[in-house]
């Protein structure tokens, strides 16, 4: 089977379980790229999920870094239209029938419902990202800080990654990653 | 707001095709705040409530959340087409500043210092998205339910690695049903309630 047929599939297997976003969407993306079809390393993997937080746009390009590293542009169109086609027909679908489907209760108790799972979900991600990225201590540190961070100020995503950047370059010039 | 009523006024495809471009341009860190800026303030396709219930069916929804609003929003202006310009707009700028940075990546990457700061900024990220959800719990509700379909998600997900078809087919109906058997039982007891005040 040709690769982008492959990496079609892929995406698309996962476009239709996809709730909670791209944050949320890491582990099985980390299953399915690394685990299961090998495509690329632990480290490599990691790097992906960093490189599409600095990308503007919607985070789940990182399924079009994927596609372009396992297979350059047309690996990229091919991910990126599997990722976002179900999803879309569904959006599509649903904000045709919107009127018909207002029911207030149904909406709160659907939010109310999914929400515990998203933030599950994103926890995990953060978790699996961590551990394909930090093959050290040091890692952890920067991984703790970030998140503690994040949590008690609310500011740029970009702040925190160029502060790891940063950090990163160095521990490494100081030898200790 | 759906795409059979009719909107305020006309939105052309070049105005949807340069207004989510902007947004996708503008979107560095996360769309949230330039979609709001492009939809609400700037060409005022929709008023903040507008904006606000459009992201919260959204939410629901499965896949990126300002991609199905997106679609919504193009197909209310244009139909079909709409849609589909407003995704190829949005996407167009990231996607080639994508590849900008994955090849310029590609080129450096065996430097050292390269690498410590792509391996620094992958620590980074992980605890970003570690700190943004642990920021979300505080905006959950308050019940067992929530905390027991949360950690049993992290649990499945983060450590037993099951794989996600499980946890969507069988997690998140239950709490669904849990959220909804919560509401009517909530709604019972305010009735019960005025029922009683009432005599």
């Amino acid at each position: 089977m040709s690769i982008l047929v492959q990496l079609g599939l892929t995406f698309l297997g996962v476009a239709f379980f996809s709730i909670g976003g791209a944050s949320a969407l890491i582990p099985e993306f980390y299953r399915q790229v690394v685990a299961v079809r090998g495509w690329m390393s632990d480290a490599d993997f990691a790097h992906m999920v960093a490189l599409a937080q600095v990308a503007p746009g919607p985070n789940m390009l990182i399924v079009s870094l994927i596609g372009w590293r396992v297979a350059g542009i047309p690996g990229l169109l091919v991910s990126t239209a599997a990722i976002v086609g179900p999803p879309s027909l569904i959006a599509f679908g649903v904000g045709r029938a919107l009127d018909r489907l207002k029911g207030a209760n149904w909406l709160a108790a659907a939010k109310a419902g999914l929400a515990p799972v998203v933030v599950g979900l994103m926890m995990a991600s953060g978790l699996v990202t961590a551990q394909a990225a930090n093959i050290s201590a040091l890692p952890w540190l920067i991984t703790a800080g970030s998140a503690l961070f994040m949590y008690l100020a609310r500011r740029n995503p970009l702040w925190v990654i160029a502060g790891g950047a940063v950090l990163g370059v160095a521990a490494s010039r100081l030898g200790w990653m | 707001m759906n795409a059979e009523s009719p909107p305020t006024r006309q939105v052309g495809l070049v105005e949807l095709f340069t207004g989510f471009l902007l947004i996708g341009m503008l979107g560095f860190g996360g769309i949230a705040a330039s979609a709001q800026y492009v939809i609400v303030e700037r060409n005022r396709w929709l008023d903040q409530r507008e904006f606000v219930e459009l992201f919260g069916v959204c939410s629901i929804l499965p896949g990126g959340n300002f991609l199905n609003a997106t679609v919504m929003l193009g197909d209310r202006y244009q139909g079909p087409l709409g849609s589909v310009v407003g995704l190829c707009a949005l996407l167009l700028a990231p996607l080639l500043i994508l590849i900008a940075i994955a090849k310029g990546y590609q080129a450096y990457a065996h430097l050292p210092d390269v690498e410590a700061a792509v391996a620094g900024s992958a620590a980074a990220a992980a605890g970003l998205i570690i700190g943004t959800s642990a920021r979300m719990i505080r905006g959950l509700e308050r019940s067992w339910a929530s905390l027991f379909f949360g950690m049993l998600t992290f649990i499945a997900i983060g450590l037993l690695r099951v794989p996600l078809p499980w946890v969507v087919g069988l997690i998140v109906p239950a709490s669904i049903a849990a959220a909804l058997y919560r509401a009517r039982r909530r709604a019972a007891h305010a009735k019960a309630k005025e029922g009683s005040a009432g005599e």
